[in-house]
């Protein structure tokens, strides 16, 4: 079968669009677990980030994606049901990308799963 | 200290007209030095989203050719704005909403409006007919980063009415004062109906998918609706009020998370962009009732 993977790119937005829940290690364990899928998290600090109180500065006009500051989910099975068992409860966790390049790097079938899936809930709840 | 009335509509001396001739008469019996704009008076071409102001960092390529740049920057010498625009269907009339799409040059090119107050009128011919009438002046003001202090309807018809409407008059009479009260103290609190929002004070709540959240469709923040003796009560927890869609971070964080990285990922699906799109582009002229017309 084949190998689905999704990429789900959080970027640090203001806490009302940012994922309701931090992303934890702990959760991911969770959900990889309940799904029997395999689930690992990156975080990302850009080059140019700085952080003041509630003020963040980065330029991310000639970045790559991978570089800009964020978290990034990679999610694989090669079980489709399972696969979607497991971004429906990151969803759930953390709501969706909310860009198209939020699924960068995901394996075509894969990335096409997550747009079906993030049209269930109005495009990116 | 100057307040600028801007007027929406193409009627000559229609109600908007005299509605913010008026509140800009009571602002100036204030002490303000006070001028109008009408916008309709310019042409405003739609945005083709290319979005080449912000990844080139270049003036919009319809600076000079249009009324966008001379409007936006007339604007920026004013300490307070009322803005007026007629409703007709639901909504008032659409040279509010091609204003906002060409603010789009904010995101290279941040407002000189942040934190100046700024008010709303909208006349209206028919009750029922204004569910979304504040939307797009509310958003063009936020977008601006202006705190609306207040947003009347006024309910007026025929042409020129309003001038002989003490109540309307009034109203706008209030607006002009609230506006020059406000730059001088610095106190932006709202005057008008608060709304459910607490944010713009909008009605226009979103209920989303799982129908059990609801957002405000115009700040993006979240709460949860209950009954509470038989009325409709919703709760915006208060730490997301001041992360409202349009405030300045949010705006910040939007662009620089999720629009500029965009670049680069153009840039890497373009090499097979270019080949896929070949059948739509041989596929009709869609542009051929235009050549024949010029």
């Amino acid at each position: 079968m084949e190998e689905l993977t999704a990429i789900l790119r959080y970027f640090p937005l203001e806490p009302v669009t940012n994922p309701p829940n931090p992303i934890t290690q702990g959760d991911l364990d969770r959900v990889a677990c309940e799904t029997g899928t395999k689930i690992s998290l990156t975080t990302v600090v850009g080059k140019s980030r700085t952080v003041d109180g509630d003020v963040i500065r980065e330029d991310t006009m000639n970045s790559a994606i991978e570089e800009v500051s964020q978290q990034a989910i990679t999610v694989s099975s090669p079980d489709e049901t399972a696969f979607k068992a497991a971004v429906r409860a990151l969803f759930k966790l953390y709501r969706a990308p909310r860009t198209v390049f939020g699924t960068w790097g995901s394996s075509p079938r894969g990335r096409e799963i997550v747009f079906r899936l993030c049209d269930e809930y109005d495009g990116w709840y | 200290m100057k307040i600028l009335g801007i007027v929406g509509s193409c009627r000559k001396l229609g109600n908007t007209e005299i509605l913010i001739k008026e509140a800009l008469m009571a602002a100036q019996e204030q002490g303000a030095e006070v001028d109008i704009v009408r916008w309709t008076n310019y042409d405003i071409f739609p945005c083709e989203g290319d979005a080449v102001c912000m990844f080139l960092d270049r003036d919009c390529k319809h600076k000079g050719k249009d009324g966008h740049d001379y409007l936006l920057n007339m604007m920026y010498e004013f300490d307070g704005v009322v803005l007026g625009a007629p409703c007709y269907i639901l909504e008032v009339e659409a040279v509010v909403k091609q204003f906002i799409d060409r603010l789009f040059i904010l995101s290279s090119r941040p407002s000189k409006m942040i934190g100046k107050p700024a008010a709303i009128i909208v006349p209206y011919a028919t009750r029922g007919w204004t569910t979304y009438a504040f939307l797009q002046p509310t958003i063009v003001l936020h977008q601006l980063g202006m705190h609306i202090i207040d947003k009347q309807l006024i309910h007026i018809q025929a042409m020129s009415e309003t001038a002989g409407d003490p109540l309307a008059r009034e109203k706008a009479r209030r607006i002009g004062k609230e506006v020059v009260h406000a730059v001088r103290s610095g106190d932006h609190s709202y005057k008008g109906d608060p709304g459910i929002c607490p944010v713009c004070h909008e009605r226009n709540i979103h209920i989303m998918s799982d129908n059990k959240t609801v957002e405000c469709g115009i700040c993006a923040i979240r709460g949860t609706l209950s009954i509470v003796d038989g009325k409709i009560q919703v709760d915006f927890p208060q730490e997301q009020w001041k992360w409202h869609r349009f405030a300045p971070e949010s705006l910040y964080r939007h662009v620089t998370y999720e629009i500029k990285p965009s670049k680069d990922y153009f840039v890497r699906k373009w090499p097979s962009l270019k080949e896929e799109r070949v059948k739509y582009k041989e596929f009709l002229d869609i542009d051929r009732g235009a050549k024949e017309a010029r």
